[in-house]
């Protein structure tokens, strides 16, 4: 390994485990305000759909909100497969087995 | 339920608390059961990782060692691509500092559930943290109601997704240039699926269907608008502040939930 690679390499390792230890372990030092603890049940939801609306939405960057834009049919497959079968392997194999249809046809 | 469920009753369940963890085995095959949604969605976007740093250059070893020591998609994207490009070494770091961000919350709002563990659990924990395992481990603790969560669960995702997540990085970097890039198939979708299917089981009410519309659609603006992953701190910030906000206009039908940092349970087999 070159060793300039091997310095961005660990960098972005250490930057990164920072980022991850830092709050994780720094909560059980700190005691919170009541209000601010209840607000952060909200939060796995928010960022789960702040993952999920962009790359449905707008897939290729730009918002794409149309009947043509596959990954937007695609979700919508999957969130019935998952509601009818309680699934969620299934709904993600009917949703990526749509998409693959529509790549084909469109 | 989902968002104010942490209100259990606060007692250990066999084999879920205490240094002993009876249970330890099953905890870990649960947590790499339930990790097997994000394990189909992780093998696109590692193999189109490997081939991304194959095609900036990359040996197979530097593919294999970045996969393995930084562990987290996004930064290592960002990072080939600044490398691809002849940025300095500080300006690449720098950057998978900014653009993981998001582990800060994410830790956050894992920290009430395992802040009952010795702080060198937390080190090996930590290292774990990527958006797929956050998203399983913080679904199984919210659904399980017990103040203090399973991290022999959080260990048995992150060991699949780890092990998946380097070795495809590498047979990316090895086979991509004659397989091509999996994600042009429309691949990529097995992404936000895995999320959408973990995330349907906690749409238990109206205020956290809103707060999940809210912070989608504020996701959705604020990425327009904000570099790298800003939009993920941003929206989910703004939809824990709407959380509370419909809080205190509707008040919950039944008593508020407790924070779930404080275990109510008194000495249990800890």
């Amino acid at each position: 390994m070159r060793p300039t690679m091997f310095l961005i390499i660990l960098g972005m390792a250490v930057a990164t485990y920072l980022t991850r230890v830092t709050l994780l372990v720094f909560g059980k030092r700190v005691n919170f305000p009541p209000l601010f603890l209840r607000s952060l049940r909200y939060i796995p939801i928010a960022m789960l759909s702040a993952i999920i609306f962009p790359a449905v939405l707008a897939p290729q960057g730009a918002i794409y909100i149309s009947a043509k834009n596959p990954y937007l049919l695609a979700a919508l497959a999957t969130v019935v497969a998952v509601r009818l079968t309680k699934n969620s392997v299934v709904g993600i194999v009917v949703g990526m087995g749509l998409i693959l249809l529509l790549r084909i046809w469109m | 339920m989902a968002v104010t469920g942490q209100t259990g009753p606060g007692q250990a369940v066999p084999g879920e608390a205490g240094a002993g963890y009876p249970g330890g085995m099953r905890s870990f095959r649960a947590g790499m059961r339930d990790a097997i949604p994000f394990i189909l969605s992780c093998f696109p976007f590692s193999f189109a990782c490997g081939l991304l740093g194959r095609q900036a250059g990359l040996s197979l070893v530097e593919i294999g060692a970045m996969a393995a020591l930084v562990y987290a998609g996004t930064a290592q994207f960002i990072g080939i691509t600044l490398i691809a490009a002849g940025a300095s070494p500080l300006m690449i770091i720098l950057s998978s500092l900014i653009v993981n961000l998001r582990y800060l919350l994410q830790g956050l709002s894992l920290s009430p559930f395992l802040s009952w563990l010795p702080v060198r659990w937390l080190l090996a924990i930590a290292f774990g943290i990527v958006d797929e395992s956050y998203a399983v481990a913080i679904s199984r603790y919210l659904k399980a109601g017990q103040p203090r969560g399973d991290p022999v669960y959080f260990f048995g995702c992150t060991a699949s997704l780890y092990v998946v997540w380097v070795s495809v990085s590498v047979a990316g970097g090895a086979l991509g240039a004659v397989v091509g890039d999996p994600c042009r198939w429309g691949l990529d979708f097995a992404m936000p699926a895995a999320f959408i299917s973990i995330v349907m089981p906690q749409l238990t009410d109206s205020r956290a269907l809103t707060v999940l519309m809210i912070s989608g659609l504020a996701a959705l603006i604020a990425k327009e608008f904000t570099p790298g992953t800003t939009y993920l701190i941003l929206a989910a910030v703004f939809g824990s502040v709407v959380g509370i906000a419909l809080e205190a206009f509707r008040p919950a039908a039944r008593p508020a939930a407790k924070a779930p940092a404080g275990d109510g349970s008194g000495g249990c087999a800890a």
